[in-house]
């Protein structure tokens, strides 16, 4: 109570202080008044009477003091002190506060924004309760054998019966849901004509309970929604999608969507910040699992061997669709793990007893179920991203370490030039503490400063970062908002940046006025210690740039080398469209004379020089893959497939090395051919000419009419894949594999033909749902996404990193100019030449700078391990790169030593001497 | 100052305060000062200044109370009150002065004693 009652009289009287000091101003004179009246009384002068009033009183000036220390926070009343001290100096070096606070704003910007990235790519949980209890299942392939469906060796998609296999295994120890990846589905709201593409996914019924998700609104799927029989199909919605579409209203719920043509009615919505479990790419609706075949769902999913894909995939064993993911507590895993691992070995044995060879039939047979903690979610971005933002992430830190020792070192200059002020408030009774206080205020003041901005900074550049990184111009993920993790992160590093940029300084300070005595000669000494820290300084952001400045070189010749690779087709000129027939609700039946009509559609446009449709688009993202055994060979390959019209090999530019391309022979009528690419004729035909021989599966009736060049047809990153190309009109009828892509080859720059491309599309067919219409260039340049960012940063930080480092090693220089005018003086006088004079400066900045590159280099080579995995065509330990950044360093710093230099030769003796 | 004057201790300041707003009602500063020194008969080198924080201490902790008023010439002072725990206080104080004094005074009796 007391204490209390002490802490607001305390509150008080800091909001007051003014009107407080004047009240007992204001009481002290009443006293005095008083006493001098009394004293007149007695029979005093009243001079005599006002100095016996205030003798009686003692000191007035103490009792005051006394009454602000009883009635104040002390430490308060210092620190506004302090800031009001700080405020008035930092004003006065405007250049000095500018430049700190800038650089400061843009190294904590710069890590906020990096940290952003890191954070939601790589650590973040999923928003839902107990994160840590979800594992995610999956089955692991025998090392080193690719799955029949041409697999890398971790099988994340289950069948349904395989699930409910599991789901029945688990029992009541936890649970296991299902769902599909999310995939785009054409939605028209009540009232609107237009559809628009929404990303939905399939779920089973305890998908929300498992993940423990409570609706936000309405009520969230139950096991009767998600019954096979239900009559009337629901869904259910996400906030985000709540409040785009629907205007936010709770007429919401009870709505009808049009959802691929089907009547779907609206039952709830999901909370602020759920997404689903794909965080980078956000889900906006959820629909019951059974929808699956009426929704024409057929994406993402591999199959083994010939199954219905038209009818329900909720029965087929053989067609692998639905990732699982589970809520089981840790502590129960050890006994339901080899529960759950014991079903799936029942199911996959019975899957292989259903493949047509022994080998097959063997690897099947050795998949292993794995049960993974999963408390972060699925992502598209992390295993492409992870390296690059680690990576990044030590390099923003070293930028922001470089930027701490530039203003370290100018603070440590001002704090030799203060040494006499702080001798004298030492001697005065001023307490260590105080001092350090006072010192340590100037750099939390800098960094707040900074702070401020660089979180603005930070947060538009996370932006700008995220939406690189995701290839997209739409709507940025939740996930990747600056929230109270990005936050923390953030006031971390400012008071560490703080404490790190004024400690040294504060400490150093004080060190120097300990034995300060008040004299002369204290000068010399002073500058003496703190020239030594200060080049250390410089020395460390010598070495630190030196590193950095590798490893973007380093990583600009990866993307320069990237941006060179040859991708076997002729990206100039070539115009690519992609669209879903399937979510624009064509039937199957309808997919050749859709080839047609586009194709026909895109020549009519003026400067067309050929077009062509394809199953999949180049590096679009989508592949389709079978297994083939090969007559000559013998053996069962898996390879890519690809259907085309004629002249796809002309349109796109990849060359024919050997028999024909497809024409108007290869028809639905006629006999079934195909051409490979080099590698198959390579791998599978060493020698022999593959024209002629034939494959297929299970038996090999399609024959070989041509050879093509390699292709990188999926990415840049990976070597061409083997590669098998048919005639669209003779695939097989089934939207399992639909039309995606339009490749058109124009005359000029495919960049004008854009618009009319689209249009000519848009007359042809009303109804198709186009997704990117544009060169295919920039589909390319989305593809190196990684390469760019990671080398446009590196070359920031390391083109800033070479600015300071600079900066610092001539302020450095400077200093000590400064300091030894007078020796240089002396020097000059007793006849010292003006060139020896400049090799001391230029020889001090020699050994600096090659006491920091050769740290810098060696510290580069300890890091490059980190670099390999994002460098391409460039070994990590270039010899060029470490010698071509050590000249350049050393022709930088030779410069920015210069100036120094030639000022010491230009002091005037007469004037030195007389300064003392 | 004179020798044979004491100090007042600090501690006891206090009890004096509040003993004196007892016997008089409220006083505006001055008067507390003078008056202190009047029971003292002179005896108390009263800084008549270290009243002042001693006031506030007391108000901070809730035994007296201020507000400001006029004093008998007409100037602007600030009266204290004591209140109600105050009041509680003074007479649990009181009581442990006496008993302090009367264990020094004997114990002072007993040192008096020829050894």
């Amino acid at each position: 109570m007391t204490r209390l009652r002490i802490f607001l009289f305390r509150l008080r009287a800091l909001v007051l202080s003014r009107q407080i000091d004047h009240e007992i101003d204001d009481e002290i004179t009443s006293h005095l008044s008083e006493a001098t009246e009394e004293y007149i009384l007695q029979g005093l002068s009243p001079e005599e009477a006002r100095l016996a009033a205030l003798r009686s009183f003692g000191g007035v000036t103490q009792t005051k003091e006394l009454y602000r220390q009883l009635r104040s926070f002390m430490w308060l009343d210092d620190l506004r002190q302090d800031l009001r001290h700080t405020a008035r100096t930092l004003v006065k070096n405007p250049v000095f506060t500018l430049i700190a606070i800038l650089t400061l704003a843009l190294g904590i910007g710069a890590n906020t924004a990096i940290f952003t990235l890191l954070d939601a790519v790589i650590f973040k949980p999923l928003p839902v309760p107990a994160p840590a209890e979800l594992v995610t299942l999956y089955e692991r392939g025998p090392e080193g054998s690719a799955d029949i469906a041409g697999g890398t060796g971790q099988f994340l998609r289950f069948s349904h019966p395989r699930f409910e296999r599991l789901e029945q295994a688990l029992g009541t120890k936890g649970s296991l849901a299902a769902v599909t990846r999310s995939s785009r589905f054409a939605v028209r709201l009540p009232g609107v004509g237009e559809r628009q593409f929404v990303l939905a996914q399939l779920v089973s019924s305890q998908y929300f309970a498992t993940l423990g998700v409570r609706a936000a609104r309405g009520r969230l799927l139950t096991p009767e929604d998600v019954r096979v029989d239900r009559m009337a199909p629901v869904a259910v919605i996400s906030d985000g999608f709540w409040k785009r579409a629907l205007g936010a209203t709770d007429m919401a719920i009870g709505q009808t969507l049009a959802v691929n043509g089907m009547s779907v009615t609206v039952i709830g919505i999901t909370p602020p910040g759920f997404v689903g479990m794909w965080t980078d790419s956000e889900a906006d609706l959820w629909l019951p699992l059974p929808l699956q075949q009426p929704l024409h769902y057929q994406n993402n999913s591999s199959s083994y061997g010939k199954v219905a894909t038209d009818s329900s995939w909720l029965t087929q064993d053989l067609i692998a669709w639905l990732n699982v993911v589970g809520r089981i507590p840790p502590t129960e895993r050890p006994r339901v793990v080899p529960a759950l691992q014991a079903a799936n070995r029942l199911g996959i044995a019975e899957l292989a007893s259903l493949l047509p060879d022994a080998k097959t039939q063997s690897i099947m047979a050795a998949h292993t179920l794995v049960v993974e903690p999963f408390s972060r979610g699925f992502s598209f971005l992390r295993g492409h991203f992870s390296d690059a933002l680690f990576a990044l992430t030590g390099m923003v830190a070293m930028v922001l370490l470089i930027t701490c020792a530039n203003i370290a070192n100018l603070l440590l200059a001002r704090a030799a030039g203060h040494a006499r002020d702080v001798g004298i408030r030492l001697s005065l009774g001023a307490t260590t503490g105080r001092l350090i206080r006072q010192s340590l205020t100037e750099s939390f003041m800098l960094a707040s400063l900074g702070a401020a901005f660089g979180l603005l900074f930070g947060g538009w550049a996370s932006r700008y970062l995220a939406l690189q990184v995701l290839g997209t111009s739409q709507q940025l993920p939740v996930v990747f908002r600056l929230d109270e993790r990005v936050l923390t992160f953030a006031v971390v590093v400012s008071l560490a940046t703080a404490a790190a940029c004024g400690l040294g300084s504060a400490l150093r300070a004080v060190r120097l006025a300990r034995p300060a005595i008040l004299g002369t000669h204290q000068r010399q000494a002073v500058g003496h210690a703190t020239t030594r820290g200060m080049r250390a300084l410089v020395v460390g952001q010598l070495a630190l740039s030196v590193v950095l400045v590798v490893a973007a070189i380093l990583l600009g010749q990866t993307l320069i080398n990237f941006m060179r690779i040859d991708p076997g087709f002729s990206k100039d000129q070539l115009l690519t469209a992609s669209f879903d027939p399937i979510t624009s609700g064509y039937a199957a039946d309808r997919m050749p004379s859709l080839g047609r009509r586009l194709v026909e559609a895109a020549r009519a446009v003026p400067g067309v020089v050929s077009a062509a449709v394809a199953r999949c688009g180049l590096v679009a993202g989508c592949s389709s893959s079978s297994a083939f055994r090969v007559e000559a060979a013998g053996e069962i390959g898996v390879f890519h497939e690809n259907w085309v019209t004629p002249g796809y090999f002309f349109t796109v530019g990849i060359p024919l090395i050997g028999g024909r391309a497809f024409d108007e022979r290869d028809t639905e009528h006629g006999p079934r051919v195909a051409i490979i690419n080099e590698s198959i004729a390579r791998r599978y035909f060493s020698g022999h000419n593959p024209i002629g021989r034939r494959l297929g599966f299970p038996q090999p009736d399609t024959e070989i009419v041509g050879v093509v060049r390699d292709a990188r047809t999926q990415t840049l990153h990976e070597p061409a894949v083997p590669m098998v190309y048919r005639p669209l009109d003779q695939k097989a009828l089934n939207l399992f594999t639909p039309l995606t892509n339009l490749d058109v080859r124009v005359s000029g720059d495919p960049r004008r033909a854009v618009t009319a491309i689209r249009d000519a599309i848009r007359r042809a067919e009303p109804d198709l749902l186009l997704g990117d219409v544009g060169p295919m260039s920039e589909r390319l340049a989305r593809d190196l996404s990684r390469e760019r960012l990671v080398a446009y940063l590196a070359l920031s930080f390391g083109g800033l990193a070479w600015l300071l480092a600079a900066l610092g090693l001539y302020g450095v220089l400077s200093y000590g100019v400064a300091r030894r005018t007078q020796e240089i003086g002396v020097r000059i006088a007793l006849g010292a030449r003006r060139g020896q004079v400049m090799r001391v400066v230029l020889g001090q900045s020699l050994r600096m700078t090659i006491t920091g590159i050769a740290l810098g280099l060696f510290g580069a080579a300890a890091g490059a391990r980190y670099l390999a995995g994002l460098l391409l065509g460039v070994a990590p330990l270039d010899p060029g790169t470490f010698v071509g950044v050590s000249l350049a360093f050393s022709v930088v710093t030779t410069l920015a030593a210069y100036v120094p230099a030639r000022r010491a030769t230009r002091v005037d003796p007469l004037t030195a001497l007389r300064s003392e | 100052m004179t020798p044979d004057k004491s100090d007042v201790l600090y501690g006891t300041l206090g009890l004096m305060i509040i003993k004196t707003l007892e016997a008089l009602g409220p006083l505006h500063g001055y008067r507390i000062a003078r008056r202190i020194e009047q029971i003292s008969g002179n005896q108390l080198a009263l800084n008549q200044g270290t009243l002042y924080p001693a006031l506030l201490k007391l108000e901070q902790i809730g035994w007296i109370s201020s507000k400001w008023g006029t004093s008998e010439s007409g100037r602007r002072v600030r009266i204290y009150v004591l209140t109600r725990a105050g009041r509680k206080q003074l007479h649990k104080e009181e009581a442990q002065w006496q008993r302090a004094a009367s264990i020094v005074e004997r114990f002072l009796k007993i040192s008096e004693s020829p050894s």
